[in-house]
């Protein structure tokens, strides 16, 4: 028997949910003059899509761009209206998500975040290409990941990521339209020799997930010395087939939009309120309440609320108390009801504090 | 109602008097474009019955009642065509630039669109189907790539034209055909509704005939536009009292003789308006000859990437069927200069190494350049008359260097050649945001010759 090893890393498209688009302000459902590309207009960015990410992003550790620059991704395809798609180098990159299966802590290490546009979508029927400008320029979160998973692992990550989408109301993440989808990057390792990687694209389900790696990796053990390329999986043959080799892109800096400097408003920290809600979280709740270390960084509290000062007119309540004899909850309330009605109360615990005293006082030198 | 194009505007504004005085401007100048279009061919479309306002109280507004013509690559709604490309003659804009906008709300009457060079790449004005002729001297090009609109000024069938500039693009016509010509900073006009071949370079620039009227029009234009994120306010600058002159630059081999001679009249005129002179040797035509290999190789990088989705599927004529994707770039959408520049750029993206050496360099010329004009002006010459004949591709020497860096430079007319019976011009350029204290000086300059 030989053992094989398999390195498995994913590429993650969640749509974003928003009203507005991310470079044009045409509402989600409908198209504009920059969706349809036509010449002499320029974008505009939608800052309140990066401040929603940077919300998000926030409960993972790693490090944060200082500046948002956009770039040029020049590629020429029918979907591609411009000539080139916007996109980001990374919004947040060396990032941990740590997590537990089944008892055992485990970590995905994620290169970076980077928010993109969404290509229009493509229809091929017959001899005529069909192109839906509505779905360009949504935008996206890309999470590419380093090659850390397992087999077993990496179905389970995604599940658990896609609910804590959810639960943050960052996506809706309804995977049959497309808003969760993801790519697949896979390498074989026996003793010495590393194949090179294979890219399975646009996966729209865990079971495609799961047949087309099965497949792949009988490939690749058959034959170690495959050269690069990209392929798709196919749902009637239960195959994956060749697309096409891999490309080689450009890209450059996107002027027409200036440098966004990033404004942290809150520093919030809601990994507790989370798990304790969420369902498939439950596995973490147990044990992530006694690791401390989960977070490295702990965020600064502020609690410099300072005690204001209470007047409380004495001899008013000297008045009130005196006539009353009887001591109970019913007389506190009363006493609050009288004062009230010629004086303000600003702080009710400090204020039945001071009516117990002087009723103690009253029941001791009637 | 002779030679009312030679008027300054205070002067045409002076004889409107009634609603009649309105309509026979407007009819002088149309007929005059139509009559002149036919022997120079500066215009494709020269509207015949242009809208205009006949409320005289508007003749307050400083440039209302006055008409103008607009570059082929601003997007207008009532025209077609754009970029004067052939294969997009029948393209209807569906929305008005800005520019147009403003011009629109002071009143001031459209009249047509100009020729150029086709999506303004080229200094000839010769790239396009629809060729301009100087009228000046028909044997020599009018320069480029705003050549319809240095042509339709200098010939007196508008006031003013409105052009874009990326490499000097304004500035060479109108020292060609004897105008002065303005570049302003990056940023300062709104590029909304312009199809701009190089994002980082390009700036509007206005031609016409005084530096007077020039100011006006920058009063009402330089505004920050909420659909141009690149746009900016403008700030006030003081005045400067010193001037540059680089002796290297002036004293070489390549600079023709004719112009060097025109420099001691400049220094003369520039003592009399009481502007100090300092003499520098700092500047020399190597730095220039640098900041043009920065300027086409970052240019034909950003050219590969705007112009690539005017491809004959989406636009142009679409009953064509192709066999192959080879077959499409076989068919020529654009001209030859502008398919070279397109290659140039993805044989530049190969080479990286190169394009991210030439950003830097661009970053730090743009530092010295804004400590060597810190309470100065730059004064540079905008040709060497030589090049009008020897074709060489240093045509844009001493004009590329203002865009590199974003700065304001103004060109205007001192003298005429006779060995070419063409006029000479100069340009200054100024720090950021000085482009009305430039003007000014132009401004005496003009008023002290006559």
């Amino acid at each position: 028997m030989k053992k094989y090893n398999f390195i498995i890393g994913i590429e993650i498209h969640t749509g974003i949910s928003s009203k507005r688009k991310l470079f044009s302000k045409s509402k989600i459902d409908d198209f504009n003059k920059f969706d349809l590309a036509i010449p002499g207009i320029m974008p505009i960015l939608n800052i309140t899509i990066i401040n929603k990410t940077i919300n998000f992003l926030q409960n993972f550790e790693g490090i944060f761009c200082k500046r948002i620059i956009f770039l040029r991704k020049k590629y020429s395809y029918p979907d591609i209206p411009k000539g080139y798609q916007l996109t980001q180098k990374y919004i947040k990159k060396k990032c941990i998500i740590k997590y537990y299966k089944d008892n055992i802590f485990k970590s995905a290490l994620i290169k970076n975040f980077h928010i993109e546009e969404d290509t229009s979508g493509i229809k091929y029927i017959k001899n005529k290409i069909l192109i839906n400008y509505k779905r360009n320029g949504r935008p996206i979160l890309e999470s590419v990941s380093f090659p850390c998973f397992s087999f077993e692992d990496i179905i389970f990550f995604l599940k658990t990521f896609r609910e804590y989408c959810i639960y943050e109301k960052y996506s809706t993440a309804r995977m049959e339209i497309g808003e969760f989808k993801f790519d697949i990057n896979i390498s074989i390792i026996n003793k010495n020799i590393i194949s090179k990687k294979i890219e399975i694209k646009n996966l729209n389900s865990y079971i495609s997930l799961k047949k087309s790696i099965r497949y792949e990796m009988y490939r690749l053990i058959k034959n170690i010395y495959i050269s690069k390329e990209t392929r798709a999986y196919s749902q009637k043959k239960n195959k994956t087939f060749f697309l096409r080799k891999k490309k080689r892109y450009f890209f450059f800096r996107e002027y027409n939009l200036k440098k966004y400097k990033i404004k942290f408003k809150k520093i919030l920290n809601k990994i507790n309120i989370i798990f304790n809600i969420s369902k498939s979280f439950l596995n973490l709740i147990k044990n992530l309440k006694n690791d401390k270390n989960f977070f490295k960084k702990n965020y600064k509290k502020k609690q410099n609320i300072k005690i204001k000062k209470i007047k409380i007119d004495n001899e008013l309540l000297k008045k009130i108390i005196y006539k009353i004899n009887c001591k109970n909850e019913k007389s506190i309330n009363y006493i609050i009801g009288k004062y009230k009605k010629l004086k303000k109360i600003e702080n009710f615990e400090f204020f039945k504090k001071k009516a117990e005293k002087i009723m103690k006082e009253r029941d001791l030198n009637p | 109602m002779k030679k009312i194009y030679k008027f300054s505007f205070s002067k045409i504004k002076k004889l409107i008097k009634s609603k009649k005085d309105i309509k026979n401007v407007v009819k002088f100048f149309v007929k005059r474009a139509n009559k002149k279009n036919k022997k120079l061919k500066f215009s494709n479309n020269i509207l015949k019955k242009p809208k205009f306002s006949k409320n005289i109280k508007n003749n307050k507004i400083d440039i209302s009642f006055i008409p103008y013509m607009i570059k082929d690559i601003f997007l207008i709604k009532s025209t077609r065509g754009i970029a004067n490309s052939e294969n997009l003659k029948n393209y209807k804009p569906t929305y008005n630039c800005t520019i147009n906008k403003i011009l629109k709300k002071n009143k001031s009457i459209f009249i047509g669109k100009n020729n150029m060079d086709e999506f303004a790449i080229g200094s000839y004005g010769k790239n396009t189907k629809f060729k301009v002729l100087n009228p000046w001297n028909k044997k020599i090009f009018p320069g480029g790539s705003s050549s319809g609109s240095a042509v339709s000024v200098s010939s007196g069938s508008c006031m003013f034209s409105i052009a874009n500039d990326t490499g000097g693009s304004v500035r060479l016509p109108s020292t060609i055909n004897g105008l002065t010509g303005i570049k302003v900073t990056y940023g300062t006009i709104s590029r909304y509704g312009l199809i701009s071949f190089a994002p980082t370079f390009d700036s509007v620039g206005i031609i016409l005939n005084k530096a007077e009227d020039l100011i006006k029009i920058l009063n009402k234009i330089q505004k920050k536009d909420k659909k141009d994120k690149t746009s900016v306010n403008f700030i006030k600058k003081k005045k400067k009292k010193t001037i540059i002159i680089p002796l290297k630059i002036f004293n070489s081999k390549y600079l023709d003789t004719e112009s060097k001679n025109y420099l001691q009249k400049l220094i003369y005129i520039f003592k009399k308006i009481g502007i100090k002179i300092e003499f520098d040797k700092k500047l020399n035509e190597k730095t220039l000859l640098k900041t043009n290999k920065i300027y086409y190789s970052i240019s034909s990088v950003e050219t590969f990437s705007c112009l690539s989705k005017f491809d004959n599927i989406r636009y142009g004529k679409k009953k064509i069927i192709y066999k192959s994707i080879k077959n499409i770039y076989k068919k020529n959408f654009f001209m030859k200069s502008v398919r070279q520049r397109m290659n140039k750029g993805k044989k530049e993206l190969l080479n990286r190494k190169e394009y991210y050496i030439n950003n830097k360099l661009r970053n730090i010329l743009i530092k010295k350049m804004k400590e060597y004009l810190k309470k100065k002006y730059l004064i540079l010459p905008v040709i060497s008359l030589d090049e009008l004949k020897k074709k060489r591709k240093k045509i844009d020497l001493y004009n590329t260097l203002a865009n590199v860096i974003g700065f304001p430079s103004i060109s205007f007319r001192i003298g005429f050649s006779k060995k070419y019976n063409i006029p000479i011009g100069m340009q200054i350029m100024g720090n950021k945001f000085e482009d009305k204290n430039i003007v000014n000086i132009v401004k005496n300059i003009q008023n002290e010759k006559i």
